[in-house]
């Protein structure tokens, strides 16, 4: 009888247990079902802010973007221990090859923006929000993706291209040709052009893309497709574009847009121009958005200030003004008086900054690798004073990181101004072109050019000496065509150093679908 | 009248007489020795005696032809016909201990010889004699098909490899199951506290287990108790713990020679003036010697109706980094009862508090990387900045900075079981089990500020709690039915249902005022602090699995000569998306004892088997939520708008977006394996063999390959089902025990020889999958087609470029100068670029061996034991790590290039190519290692009775003596991560222990 029981009783509970089909039924822990995002305002924002917030990442400040935008134009040189990193000094003689770590770097890091303005654009169109506020958001997302591609097209040419998630979910496609890339960069740009606000973000946004800024980097592109006959394969324009297309872009932006210079501090507007307080002022199109807060642990740590600061004041010298760049500004000075922006971007040991810090140069031992106490002339050491952030601004939320909070400038209407200039020049229209040159100039006191002594040279000049340590001479050399000669003796060659080859591992893990730039091969 | 019934009556007692007659006989041992106590028993009826003394025995009245039943415990029973009254001499053969052995195996037990798969069992007595902190490292060496790499990290796991590199996701590693408990890792047990292990190598014998069972089965059971009066025993060590080998790196003076040679090299201006350089070795600030220790206390015993093991044990084992602490306390209880005579139940537990100050290994890695012309101190007493020299950290100021850890961990294994004999043959048993574990990891970081590269403005204190809990639930039925005698038939049904939580919560804190002393008294997140200021991050974190099986076997033998098994599996697992949720695994095996046959009673053979089985097994051991998309809110990726930006305090915009590949039809990966295999047991048992030869597939094998870059996504790797890899081999176990006079000793070898190769990739990875490292760019091995997984890839090195003449008629190597490492073309296209790779080794190792000796002469005994690998390369990624400034391996400072003609093979100082992946990175990593000596005398058994002692044993131990081995690095153990096995990224020498110890039985 007992044991009738217990069998009753055991096979009750096999016969329970085995029919519960549902233990299998919860939700995966701890994450956000897909289901529930992608469903609100609210989420079509975080994935915006998350393209935003990744530019502000390492590789877009760090060896990976100024080894390749600025030591290979001769104009800056790895600074630094000088065995902190001595690849660098690859891209100073051109004997780096596609298995270089910031090259791949540099690579990945796009991509990596890319994917994120993609998650954006192919999820945010389902989302049952405003339709203003939603077209609103794609536009900011693809401007950041033009952006991204804008960078890998002027570095390696010829890459990859995807216009939103791929459908089949096969992301191992070969590379478009630069036509392509260009048109999807311009569309996407036209795209912001008219679905970003035209008035200026307020206060507590400012830092968003708005209309007149797609409008305002679409006419630098367009000039590098005007200028495509010194770099492509056909030598010819590409997509066809002309200077007109970009005059047009200019015009329409200088009238009616809101930018303007920053003179607000006289005869040093230019280096307030970089001051923390004076970050996204009117003449900022697109900054990368440094800020660190003490109670969200993390959040964006740029390193963008700290690797090329001054050693005595914690940063870590790389990207240094080369001798060449200090000769041929120095020489300015006696023709273009171009004495006070010289003084306001290179900043000279033993001189003190406004905060009463003084730039040192050695260590203890004086015969160390960063410079010697005793250097005179070209000797001693300099760092960019646009990389400058003030001891007394550094939160020191950064961890062992410190100056997390200076921006960096991407693209400034000061440019817009110069690219006016030289749109108005290859169209014949000189005046124009002094018109905005010479606002450029006269912020710094330059001496105004006239009719009869503008060339385009001055106008590529201009932009060598105002977009100093921007990131943008070496691509601007291959744009005009003036890199062959410059670089020549440092190792450039053409047509090979036109562009980058592309990263080892990204043609490794293709298994063939990736090819090589031929001329890297 | 009466005469003639007296006549009748004489012949019928006569004739009676002449029927039942006397048989007398004498019973021997197998060495002619009397054997008292033999039960002698006339078949059929209850009549028997017992002999005596002198092994003699007499039974009356027993009929001619009758057959007698010889049987003695140890001994094989024997049948005698008589013949009859002659007298008998019957000699006993001792019975094989080891085919009678009766083993666990999954879901049941058995004994050996009706075994048809392979399993390798190893007894108590090898476990315990070893001094080692995690009783898997006692395995090394001692089972054929198993290979065991230690890690070297302080208190984690040795990494565990059954019969080849099938599976590669870093976690899979075999099976642990512990009294009937799975669990993780084993690294709670102590040595002391084990019984048994028994390992379930191939398909047919892991198959029961089916989702976890693809890597192997580790089976351990406890102590238990014994019907008997409690036996008390106590055993303790003590020991001196010290790094077994590091790599010499090169003094200060060294470092300033040849770091001014690198320099006119490259062509830098740069120079260090010796004379304003010391010299230091920055192993003696980071690597210790420190005191082992283990005290362990046992008790157990029983009665028929209950049995008892009661354990107290108490480990010391600091790690070889200073500060490192180690301390762990356990306390194991098991009772085994009988409830009448259909129900049996018990309960074990087993309940372990780990207290440790973990320090990490990186610096070890760091100090065989730092400059070496500094001391760590200035005259005045500050941390050295290293900085006018090199970027890099003051190892011993950073060391000392995080010496702040505390761990305490906590792991309760506990299981109750009832088993019932129900109606006739049939026994229901019923196991529940439950594994609740916490580890409280709390690290205080100061504040410091040594150089602008290594320094830490806030104080900040990081705390974290982890908890886990497993809930496993298994019921069986049994059927065991005895046919006709001869046909012994066992059919077992089974559930089993699992259950695994865990979640993990951490507080972060930054700017900590003043604290009194840096000690867990004062190290709470509510501690004042300098910016009032309430926790600048926290995360919390969790997940759960479930899993669902359906299990049987059917043992079938016939008169224990042939042999029949048969098992399946049917498992559901939350790891895989729902269309393929659920899958099979069925395994069968067969087995002929020779012996038994009457063809083979006359041969010299005293035991021989041949078996064979085919299985299947699972692997489920993978990262959860593989098949669904995940949305990311990193915080890494946020940012704050507008002029609040540069307040430090502004108003954060989070994030969330998807940076992760996902893999919404994740198969289950299996491997289905043949195995076939003999038992030989010769010369009296004296010499046993097994030989198995094995053939295993991993289908659909799962791991993460290398996303392509341009997706964006997933830079820890896709994970998928990416390839098929084929393991095949032998494994050899020989034994050899034998007895001359007062001399025992036991020898015993296993060697396995294993092949690896990749017989099928996914479509995705088609061409072959390159392995790298994400956060170290050069490309270490290529997975293809037909060769093993993981091989080497890269540049074959031909010699050094002695000037620049030969620089300039060789193949174009861009940026080259004389002293550089020469790449062969291997292409010819005159260029030396990636398409000159090849490959350079294959890291799996195809044999790997031990060997083991154990004498014992009177009251002295002794053991030793070898283990090693051959046939395998390691790459060694340790030495390539150089990206400027790092201190140059003596091997290089003696060795180097330094002027034409001074080395074809060293470069030169400048490494210029020291991030290129070439073979002079790939070196030989076959090692023999004398892993274990033991020496024990034990006093007297008639001194120690007098005091009621039972046992009391000295001796002298040592472990991982010495290793023979070419590698340069750190230890020739490099544990694999996947398609990455072999290249070696770990800077961690092996510990060598010497201790002392006694065992004492009362």
């Amino acid at each position: 009888m007992k044991r009738n029981f217990i069998y009753i009783a055991i096979f009750s509970l096999i016969g329970l247990f085995t029919s519960c089909k549902d233990i299998f039924n919860y939700d995966p822990y701890n994450q956000v079902p897909p289901t529930q995002f992608w469903t609100s305002q609210s989420d079509a924002e975080k994935a915006v802010f998350a393209c935003y917030g990744t530019i502000v990442d390492w590789p877009f400040n760090d060896p990976a973007t100024f080894n390749l935008a600025s030591i290979a134009s001769g104009d800056t040189k790895k600074g630094g221990t000088a065995s902190d990193q001595p690849n660098v000094n690859q891209f100073s003689n051109f004997t780096f090859s596609s298995t270089h770590n910031h090259i791949s770097e540099n690579y990945n890091a796009r991509y990596f923006l890319i994917n994120m303005c993609n998650q954006a654009i192919t999820n945010i169109p389902k989302i049952t929000m405003d339709e203003t506020a939603k077209k609103e958001l794609i536009g900011e997302a693809k401007f950041i993706r033009a952006w991204a591609y804008f960078d890998l097209v002027k570095t390696f040419g010829e890459v990859i291209v995807y216009d939103g998630l791929p459908a089949d979910g096969n992301y191992n496609i070969s590379k478009s040709s630069l036509a392509d890339i260009y048109k999807l960069i311009e569309s996407d740009l036209q795209y912001a052009t008219a679905n970003c606000r035209v008035e200026p973000w307020s206060a507590e946004w400012k830092g968003r893309i708005t209309s007149y800024g797609a409008k305002a980097y679409l006419a630098k592109v367009e000039m590098y497709e005007a200028c495509g006959a010194n770099f492509t394969e056909d030598h010819s324009a590409i997509n066809d574009r002309k200077w007109a297309d970009v005059k047009a872009l200019t015009d329409d932006v200088i009238s009616h847009g809101p930018y303007k210079l920053f003179t607000e501090k006289g005869d040093s507007s230019f280096f307030y121009l970089f001051r923390i307080p004076y970050e996204n002022s009117d003449e900022s199109i697109f900054e990368a958005q440094c800020g660190t807060s003490a109670t969200v642990g993390g959040i964006a740590r740029s390193s963008y200030a700290q690797y090329q600061w001054a050693t005595n004041l914690n940063g870590w010298a790389f990207n240094a003004p080369s001798d060449q760049l200090i000769n041929d500004w120095e020489a300015r000075i006696a023709t273009d008086n171009d004495v006070l922006r010289y003084q306001q971007s290179i900043i000279w040991q033993g001189q003190t900054l406004p905060d009463g810090d003084v730039i040192g140069a050695a260590t203890q031992n004086g015969t160390s690798a960063f410079g010697d106490v005793n250097a005179t002339g070209l000797a001693r050491s300099r760092f960019s004073l646009k990389a400058y952030e003030s001891r007394n601004d550094d939160k020191h939320n950064g961890g062992w990181q410190a100056f997390c909070e200076q921006n960096y400038k991407l693209y400034r209407f000061a440019e817009v101004l110069l690219i006016d200039a030289e749109a108005e020049f290859m169209l014949g229209n000189k005046q124009e072109a002094i018109n905005s040159i010479n606002l450029v100039r006269d912020r710094v006191k330059e001496t105004p050019l006239t009719v009869s002594n503008i060339s385009l040279q001055k106008i590529w000049d201009e932009r060598r000496f105002e977009l100093a340590f921007e990131n943008d001479r070496f691509f601007d050399l291959i744009r005009t065509g003036q890199a062959a000669t410059l670089l020549g003796t440092s190792g450039f060659t053409a047509p090979k150093n036109y562009f980058y080859p592309l990263p080892q591992q990204a043609i490794d893990v293709s298994q063939g679908i990736l090819k090589q730039n031929k001329y890297w091969e | 009248m009466i005469k003639r019934i007296y006549f009748v009556l004489v012949a019928l007692l006569l004739t009676i007489a002449a029927t039942a007659q006397s048989v007398t006989g004498r019973v021997l041992g197998d060495s002619k020795e009397p054997l008292i106590g033999v039960q002698v028993i006339v078949k059929g009826s209850n009549k028997g005696t017992v002999s005596d003394v002198s092994g003699d025995f007499t039974l009356s009245g027993i009929e001619n032809k009758s057959v007698l039943v010889f049987s003695y415990i140890g001994y094989e029973t024997k049948e005698i016909t008589t013949d009859g009254n002659k007298p008998m001499t019957v000699t006993m053969k001792p019975s094989d201990k080891n085919l009678d052995e009766v083993l666990v195996i999954g879901y049941g037990s058995a004994k050996r010889k009706d075994l048809t798969s392979s399993i390798s069992s190893v007894d108590a007595g090898i476990i315990n004699k070893q001094t080692v902190q995690n009783p898997t490292q006692a395995l090394q060496g001692k089972v054929a098909g198993v290979q065991i790499t230690n890690s070297g990290a302080p208190g984690s796991s040795p990494q565990v490899r059954i019969r080849g590199m099938g599976t590669i996701t870093d976690g899979a590693g075999p099976l642990y199951i512990v009294d009937n408990v799975i669990v993780n890792d084993i690294s709670y047990l102590g040595p002391n506290d084990i019984d048994n292990i028994t390992i379930l190598k191939d398909a047919s014998s892991a198959a029961i287990y089916g989702v976890r069972a693809a890597g192997g089965v580790i089976l351990i059971t406890t102590k238990k108790g014994s019907n008997s009066k409690p036996t008390i025993s106590f055993d303790s060590y003590v020991g001196i713990k010290s790094p077994a080998h590091v790599v010499q790196m090169a003094t200060g003076p060294e470092y300033v020679q040849l770091y001014n040679e690198k320099m006119a090299e490259i062509g830098d201006p740069s120079r260090l003036d010796p004379a304003q350089y010391s010299s230091h070795n920055y192993y003696d600030d980071i690597l210790t010697n420190s005191i082992t220790n283990s005290e362990n206390l046992s008790i157990s015993g029983g009665s028929s109706s209950s049995k008892y093991s009661v354990g107290i044990s108490h480990l010391t084992d600091n790690g070889l980094v200073v500060h490192d602490n180690y301390d762990r306390t356990s306390f194991r209880a098991k009772l085994d009862m009988n409830l009448g005579k259909y129900i049996r139940m018990g309960f074990s537990n087993v309940l372990t508090y780990t207290k440790s100050k973990p320090q990490s290994t990186y610096y070890v890695f760091k100090a065989h990387q730092v400059v070496p012309i500094f001391q760590p101190k200035t005259a005045n007493g500050d941390w050295t900045n290293p900085l006018s020299v090199s970027r890099d950290l003051n190892v011993a100021a950073a060391e000392y900075y995080n010496q702040y850890a505390y761990q305490n961990a906590y792991n309760l294994i506990l299981n109750g079981y009832v088993e019932v004999d129900l109606f006739k043959d049939f026994t229901f048993r019923t196991s529940l089990s439950l594994n609740p574990n916490e580890v409280d990891y709390t690290h205080y970081y100061p504040s410091y500020n040594i150089s602008s590269y290594q320094n830490s403005p806030k104080n900040a204190l990081d705390k974290n709690r982890t908890q886990s809990l497993n809930t496993y639930w298994d019921n069986t039925l049994t059927y065991t039915k005895t046919i006709a005698d001869n046909h012994h038939l066992k059919v077992m049904l089974g559930t089993s249902y699992q259950e695994e939580t865990w979640n993990t919560l951490n507080a972060h804190v930054e700017g900590l005022k003043d604290l009194p002393a840096i000690n867990e008294s004062y190290l709470f997140l509510t501690m004042p602090k300098i910016d009032n200021l309430w926790g600048s991050s926290n995360s919390d974190n969790g997940d759960k699995t479930v899993a669902h099986s359906y299990l049987g076997r059917l043992t079938y033998d016939y008169k224990e000569k042939y042999l029949l098994t048969a098992t399946f599996r049917n498992d559901i697992s939350s790891k895989f998306p729902v269309q393929n949720r659920s899958a099979f695994f069925p395994s069968i095996g067969a087995g002929w004892v020779l012996t038994s046959e009457d063809f083979m009673k006359s041969t010299k053979i005293d035991y021989l088997k041949l078996r064979a089985n085919w299985g299947r097994m699972g692997n489920g051991v993978i990262p959860s939520n593989i098949y669904v998309p995940t949305i990311t809110t990193d915080n890494y990726r946020a940012l704050i708008f507008g002029s609040a930006q540069n307040s430090g305090s502004g108003q954060v915009s989070s994030i969330g977006t998807v940076t992760q590949f996902y893999n919404s039809n994740l198969r289950w990966e299996t491997v289905s394996e043949f195995d076939a295999g003999v038992d030989i047991h010769l010369l009296k048992d004296r010499l046993t063999a097994t030989i198995d030869y094995y053939n295993r597939n991993t289908i659909d094998a799962i791991f993460p390959i290398t996303s392509l870059p341009s997706s964006g996504l997933s830079t820890s790797g896709v994970w998928g089902n990416n390839a098929t890899i084929n393991n095949s081999g032998l494994e050899f176990t020989l034994n050899w025990s034998d007895k001359v006079n007062d001399f025992t000793y036991n020898l015993g070898a296993n060697v396995t020889y294993n092949q690896n190769k990749v017989t099928s990739l996914a479509a995705s990875s088609a061409g072959g999958i390159y392995g790298s490292f994400y956060d170290f760019p050069p490309t270490f091995t290529y997975s293809t087609v037909g060769q093993p997984i993981g091989e080497f890839y890269g540049l074959k090195t031909i010699g050094v470029y002695q000037n620049a003449a030969e620089i300039n008629n060789s193949p174009h190597m861009s940026g080259a100068i004389p002293g550089d490492l020469k790449f062969q073309d291997s292409n010819g296209d005159g260029t030396i670029d990636a398409k000159d790779r090849v490959f350079l080794g294959n890291p799996n190792p195809p044999v790997y061996f031990g060997f083991d000796a154990s004498f014992q002469y009177k009251s002295w005994d002794a053991t030793v034991a070898f283990q090693g690998v051959t046939g395998n390369k390691i790459a060694n990624a340790v030495s390539m790590w150089r990206y400027g400034t790092e201190n140059f391996e003596e091997s290089i400072v003696k060795n180097r290039w330094h002027g034409e003609g001074t080395s074809t093979y060293y470069p030169s100082a400048a490494l210029s190519n020291a991030q290129t992946f070439s073979s002079f990175y790939v070196e030989d990593g076959s090692y023999l290692r004398v892993k274990n000596i033991q020496i024990g005398y034990s006093l007297p058994k008639n001194f120690l009775n007098k005091f009621g002692v039972n046992k009391l044993r000295f001796y002298i131990n040592g472990e991982n003596i010495h290793t023979f081995t070419k590698y340069t690095g750190f230890s020739p153990e490099v544990p694999a991560g996947g398609i990455m096995a072999g290249v070696d990224k770990e800077a961690y020498p092996l510990a060598s222990v010497y201790s002392v110890g006694l065992n004492l039985n009362f």
